[in-house]
């Protein structure tokens, strides 16, 4: 007894392939999004922190801004102390650099001038990318130099390029004539890393719009000469080079904890030291600037950037999932009623409801587990790589550190199992309730009821095939709703993956984010693909039911002389008729759906939905629907007149 | 003369090699307008193959079937169907009725296919039915319903009415009445009306018999003197 029913099991296996697959594929896509775009945020995030991490960069960075040197003069010249040590009473201090750096004006242009000792760095590192490190120079006339990588707004140099630039820019006075600077090397600095530009520190009324710099040099205090001869009302003179500089910026790396980069409570823990640290010097009338890296403008953009992807990596999945849900729920609800009569013919012959049951629930409980679970580990691994040269092209990546962990991924799966398995059972435990009689008896809608339209004037002049098809359609109310619910979801997803698409397009303009744009277009290409194929199979699903439901009705209707293409067009008509509607419907509908979505986003809006994007959204549906019904002709035309002749089912 | 169906040395094999099955094995007869032939024979003797055959839904292995001088055994996928919509009207032992439409709605549907047929209405008030034409099959005993698929073989009016155990889910006087409207369309409408049974006592009803074992006719016998199916017991 047992065997023959698994056999059964077996065979509604193979009767219901296309139905099995479009739902796995259905949960293949959704999760595949899910896992995949909330993967890819922790995997980027996770890969660059490592440039925090690997350059010890420093969480606060104080700046004098009076030049008078107040970090390293006294503070009490009674006590004769270091204007720092108070740093070493906090136990949280890992490290502190002090240099000189300054924003050096000439030809219009900025450049970032720092003056370090390279041997004795211990914070924001940078790695040498080409060429080699400064050599001591014999003479002041000419140093050589580092430059920081060139970015979007930075100027590129090559190694053994030659600048000229006044010896003010090393900050050196009274020297006749200027100083050449050899580039060595280029460097890649912790703290520059992504192409956003970097505003020339000096002071302006206008704080927003200070001019970008053009290059950031580094110059090794061990490099220069220990004098330099300077002509000081018309005497030479030897001025020790040193004696010029003093300590402009003191930068702070912070014992973290387990504080993550980008959180809160990292934000919070260098806000309150940040505060410390400014009362202190406050205290001692001391004029100091405090800037933490919360500041920085590529921390900056990474965090605001994680910020706008992981709400579209949050939002996205769930109307996915929603779809997902709608579509689980009609095949599964479908297929039972359709094997009413061997429900029927089961429970006359004694099986148990468990075992009934349990037939339904490793129909659908495999064919979502295991879409589920491939479009977990499909998308986890996949949808970070595809995006990765776009962030990569905005912001340094240090390789991709892939993770197979994804909770929002993980949660989604959890949603969907429990969904289909509470699906399914309360269809069969529902029509269970039946006797077996009444289910061996196929189920007829209500008795002659009219449905709304046929009071309407014009009903009398409709064709009757149009009439039988609006019927069947508003005849099955649930069913209909349902239908109608996923198709103005697909409508929903291709608008929203355009939306993005359009948001992105409008970001174009600027210059930085052109580059930030063209990322976002990529990510929305992803989640439009995304789209299109969930439109297809869920389209497809939709279509395939209708066939399966009507399978005795077709082979009637080829008795009846119906050619193949009129019980195609039998079939079709009705979804047809419901896709159009309730895509039109779905458009608007779209509209304020994301009307809100943007709202909660915090960028873009539902104007910058070009209307391009509804019109092809709308046709996507109706070609996708008609591709469809033309690949299912074959099915119809398949159908055998016989077998459904013969008995009832 | 009168002569619609000429049926010359039908046969229909199925599988090949040792598994070779012979359901319809050199069959040949003709088949009046106005003649109710009754097409009597075990269950796998191959009646209802032959059935299929007259009426469109399977192809021969061999032979010639002409309907009203043409040779429908030459007939491709498509002239099968347009010959089974124009000529030929189907009653099934299940009925066969789309469940989401009425009883008229049914045979509109079959209507719209063929320019002559008779209004639906007509053809359900010609079955007795006149005040069941808005139910669902659902609605509607076994009985009813094949009169619903009666009437909607009737409406559109074809040469042949093909009928399939008519009678077999039908109890002994729902039956007799299906039966006789059956007979009615053959003697009064002159239709050439073809009922495939494995009730022998049926056999005395028809103007014409064919008793078929094996895949093969093993008798054929005229009666000019058929018996009212209300005379009829078994």
């Amino acid at each position: 007894m047992v065997k023959t029913f698994i056999k059964t099991i077996g065979r509604m296996f193979q009767e219901n392939l296309g139905r099995f697959f479009a739902n796995l594929l259905i949960c293949f896509f959704a999760l595949a999004i899910s896992a995949g775009l909330n993967a890819m945020l922790s995997d980027y995030q996770e890969s660059y922190q490592k440039n925090y991490d690997q350059g010890k960069a420093s969480d606060i960075v104080l700046k004098d801004t009076t030049g008078n040197d107040v970090f390293r003069k006294d503070l009490d010249e009674v006590k004769g102390s270091d204007a720092l040590a108070f740093l070493k009473e906090d136990e949280d201090v890992l490290s502190v650099d002090t240099y000189m750096s300054y924003d050096y004006p000439y030809e219009e242009n900025y450049y970032r001038f720092t003056i370090e000792d390279f041997k004795a760095k211990s914070v924001n590192l940078f790695t040498l990318k080409e060429g080699r490190m400064p050599e001591k120079s014999a003479d002041i006339s000419h140093i050589e130099i580092l430059v920081q990588e060139a970015s979007f707004s930075r100027k590129e140099y090559k190694v053994g390029e030659k600048l000229s630039f006044p010896s003010l820019a090393l900050a050196l006075p009274s020297y006749s004539g200027n100083i050449e600077l050899e580039v060595v090397g280029i460097v890649d600095s912790c703290l520059y890393n992504s192409q956003q530009e970097e505003p020339a520190q000096i002071s302006s009324e206008d704080k927003d719009n200070l001019p970008d710099i053009t290059a950031a040099f580094f110059v090794d205090k061990n490099s220069l000469p220990e004098t330099y001869t300077a002509t000081i009302l018309g005497t030479e003179m030897e001025l020790p080079t040193s004696s010029f500089y003093i300590v402009t910026d003191c930068a702070i790396r912070y014992q973290r904890g387990n504080r993550s980069y980008f959180s809160s409570e990292y934000k919070d823990f260098i806000e309150a030291k940040k505060e410390k640290l400014l009362s202190h010097f406050n205290a001692n009338e001391k004029e100091v600037e405090a800037l933490t890296l919360e500041e920085n403008v590529s921390y900056a953009l990474f965090k605001s950037y994680q910020k706008k992807v992981g709400s579209i990596a949050l939002i996205i999945p769930i109307f996915f999932l929603i779809l997902c849900g709608l579509v689980n729920l009609l095949t599964i609800s479908r297929l039972i009623k359709e094997e009413r009569p061997l429900i029927g013919t089961y429970v006359s012959l004694g099986y148990g409801k468990g075992a009934i049951v349990s037939k339904y629930l490793v129909f659908s409980l495999l064919s979502t587990g295991i879409g589920s679970l491939l479009g977990y580990f499909f998308g986890v691994p996949f949808l970070p790589k595809i995006i990765y040269g776009a962030y990569n092209s905005v912001f340094e990546l240090h390789g991709l550190n892939l993770t197979f962990y994804t909770l929002v991924g993980i949660l989604s799966i959890v949603a969907v199992l429990l969904l289909t398995f509470f699906v399914t059972l309360f269809v069969s435990l529902y029509l269970l309730q039946e006797s077996p009689a009444s289910l061996m008896k196929r189920k007829s809608p209500k008795p002659g009821k009219k449905i709304l339209m046929e009071h309407l004037p014009f009903w009398k002049k409709i064709p009757f095939r149009y009439k039988s098809a609006f019927r069947n359609i508003f005849r099955n109310k649930p069913s209909f709703f349902l239908n109608s619910f996923s198709i103005m979801g697909a409508v929903l997803l291709l608008m929203l993956s355009f939306s993005l698409l359009n948001i992105s397009d409008s970001l174009k303009d600027d210059k930085l984010f052109g580059n930030v744009a063209s990322s976002m277009g990529l990510i929305s290409g992803v989640i439009i693909f995304f789209a299109l194929s969930m439109t297809v199979v869920v389209i497809y699903s939709l279509a395939n039911m209708n066939v399966m439901e009507k399978q005795r009705e077709l082979a009637t209707l080829k008795v009846l002389g119906y050619t193949d293409s009129e019980c195609s067009f039998y079939s079709f008509r009705e979804i047809i008729l419901v896709s159009a509607t309730a895509g039109l419907i779905g458009l608007p509908f779209s509209a304020l759906v994301l009307y809100f979505v943007y709202n909660y986003l915090e960028f873009g809006s539902l104007a910058d939905v070009k209307w391009w994007s509804y019109v092809l959204s709308y046709v996507i549906l109706i070609v996708t629907e008609i591709l469809v019904n033309l690949l299912l002709s074959p099915k119809i035309a398949r159908i055998d007149m016989n077998d459904s002749l013969k008995t009832l089912e | 003369m009168g002569i619609v169906l000429k049926a010359e040395h039908l046969v229909r094999t199925y599988g090949e090699g040792e598994v070779l099955v012979k359901a319809v094995d050199d069959i040949s007869f003709s088949l009046k307008r106005g003649e109710l032939t009754i097409i009597v024979g075990p269950s796998g003797a191959g009646k209802s193959t032959l059935l299929n055959l007259l009426g469109g839904m399977e192809t021969l292995t061999s032979g010639h079937l002409f309907v009203d001088g043409e040779d429908i055994s030459t007939y491709n996928k498509k002239q099968l169907t347009y010959y089974r919509r124009n000529k030929v009207g189907f009653v099934f032992q299940f009925y066969n009725l789309m469940p989401n439409l009425t009883a008229k709605e049914n045979i509109e549907l079959s209507n719209e296919l063929k320019k002559d047929s008779i209004p639906a209405e007509k053809a359900l008030a010609a079955v007795g039915l006149e005040n069941r034409m808005d139910n669902f099959p659902s609605q509607l005993s076994g009985g009813e319903q094949q009169r619903v698929s009666i009437a909607r073989a009737l409406a559109k009016n074809p040469e042949i009415v093909l009928c399939d155990e008519p009678t077999g889910a039908l109890d002994y006087m729902t039956g007799k009445e299906i039966l006789s409207l059956l007979s009615d369309a053959a003697h009064k409408d002159g239709k050439c009306v073809i009922i495939v049974t494995h009730n022998s006592a049926l056999t005395e009803m028809g103007d014409h018999l064919l008793r078929i074992r094996n895949g093969k006719i093993i008798e054929e016998k005229y009666n000019p003197t058929p018996k009212d199916i209300r005379e009829i017991e078994w």
